[in-house]
């Protein structure tokens, strides 16, 4: 028996299920271990509560088209992704931070290896274990994004989405927070979204790299916190 | 554009300027020998970087030398007109076995300064190598804070010909806040030192980190003396 769509309703193949799956909080990679600073602002007390969070996202956002989301872009514009990846691990100073999203990157690559065939992944993922490239999660989303061949735009603004949340997760956590004063601090954030997926695909090489003073100094204070949850 | 060149070998014991070149309003002190190292103080003739100005400085350190290169006085960016404000590059090569200590002072934009400073240093894999970065957000005790149109700062780190260590800064005060979360924090002052090769004297006071290659350490201050006391380097270990 023949399944009816109603007419209007289109079913391409878009490539987003996949995407859904690698982008899932879920998705058995460890992201949950990496608070990416956050653990240090939460203990510091710089982020306390729903108003400072909403600052935390709109500056985590604001440099997010020339850090992870930038790199995303490129990666999935088709530019050559030993290029990026050099620019990315010289610009994650802070050994964790680096260090996670390596970490985050080779359980990507070994995950999606599993479920399919993915060429770029592939070929990202011999010359990481050729030594050439460090490996960097960004980057690898990037290059999946365009092995799915799902609409860049969309994928990329579902992947940004997917960095302001994990880190409304662990503010609500570590805080914490009430669970609703975070998802309002969220969808007031990703408002921002769309924006920043069009600075991040237009970004020059030159300006990838860019982050914020505090981001990178709560990064490295994070290795001598005297209590850590988190491994960055 | 004004230019300055400087050139460092190591001649009879100890470190000598072999070879230098320097254009107007920059110039260089005379060189003092210490017994480990010869150190070197940039000046300029003018009171800081008017809009226009362009500086052009390139500093070689062969095998065998040990260079100190310091600045007179604060680098003050003044306001930017029709010329689209100051720039300046700054191109270092450390050559195995070369150290050099790049100690500029902190660099202060006034308000609707622009400025966009490009520093690539390119490092031998045994070279010893040591630069600090200060920023001020303006001339604090004029209540000015974040008054500058654009500040653009790039450092890049090549140890190799491969690239170990990139900080790139930009601050467009109309577009984030930049005393806020994320960015200053409260803060009107920010230092960066990144080290390779060589240790740091002061390592339990300042907040550092390994880098991909060498160690990075990054103070937000109020102050740019607090930073410069913290900066203690040891260059010739």
């Amino acid at each position: 028996m023949r399944t009816l769509i109603p007419t209007g309703i289109t079913m391409n193949n878009t490539g987003l299920l996949p995407l859904m799956q690698a982008l899932d909080s879920l998705f058995p990679i460890g992201a949950f271990t990496l608070s990416n600073g956050m653990e240090t602002y939460a203990q510091k007390g710089i982020v306390r509560d729903k108003e400072t969070l909403a600052e935390f996202l709109s500056a985590y956002l604001y440099a997010l088209p020339t850090s992870d989301l930038g790199f995303a872009a490129k990666a999935a514009s088709g530019e050559d992704p030993a290029m990026l990846d050099q620019l990315c691990t010289a610009s994650k100073s802070p050994f964790e931070l680096r260090n996670g999203s390596e970490k985050l990157c080779a359980r990507f690559i070994k995950a999606e290896s599993a479920l399919g065939d993915y060429p770029l992944l592939k070929s990202y993922s011999e010359s990481i274990s050729s030594g050439r490239c460090s490996g960097h999660h960004c980057i690898a989303m990037g290059l999946f994004i365009a092995d799915i061949v799902a609409d860049t735009g969309t994928a990329l603004q579902m992947y940004c989405y997917s960095l302001l949340s994990a880190m409304v997760n662990h503010a609500v956590k570590l805080v914490p927070l009430r669970q609703l004063d975070g998802q309002q601090a969220l969808s007031c954030a990703a408002k921002n979204i769309p924006d920043a997926v069009s600075k991040a695909l237009s970004v020059s090489d030159d300006e990838l790299g860019i982050n914020g003073f505090g981001f990178e100094l709560r990064s490295m204070e994070h290795e001598k916190l005297y209590s850590r949850i988190y491994i960055s | 554009m004004s230019r300055l060149y400087l050139c460092a070998e190591k001649r009879g014991g100890r470190t000598v300027i072999a070879d230098s070149f320097f254009s107007s309003p920059i110039k260089i002190a005379k060189p003092f020998y210490r017994d480990d190292h010869t150190e070197v103080m940039m000046m300029t003739a003018s009171a800081g970087m008017l809009d226009g100005d362009n500086y052009d400085i390139e500093i070689h350190v062969k095998s065998g030398a040990s260079l100190k290169f310091t600045g007179q006085s604060f680098t003050k960016i003044f306001r930017s007109g029709e010329k689209g404000g100051a720039s300046q590059h700054i191109k270092i090569t450390v050559e195995d076995g070369g150290k050099l200590a790049f100690l500029p002072q902190p660099v202060i934009p006034f308000a609707d300064s622009k400025y966009d400073a490009r520093t690539d240093v390119y490092l031998g894999e045994k070279a010893s190598f040591i630069m600090q970065d200060i920023f001020s957000c303006g001339r604090t005790a004029m209540n000015e804070s974040f008054a500058f149109k654009s500040y653009r700062s790039r450092t890049a780190v090549y140890v190799a010909g491969k690239l170990v260590f990139l900080d790139n800064v930009r601050l467009l005060p109309s577009e984030t806040k930049l005393d806020g979360i994320g960015h200053f924090e409260g803060n009107s002052h920010s230092g960066m030192m990144y080290i390779y090769n060589t240790e740091h004297a002061n390592a339990s006071d300042v907040c550092s980190t390994r880098a991909y290659k060498g160690e990075c350490v990054r103070i937000l201050s109020e102050s740019a003396q607090d930073i410069t006391d913290k900066f203690q380097y040891n260059i010739t270990n």
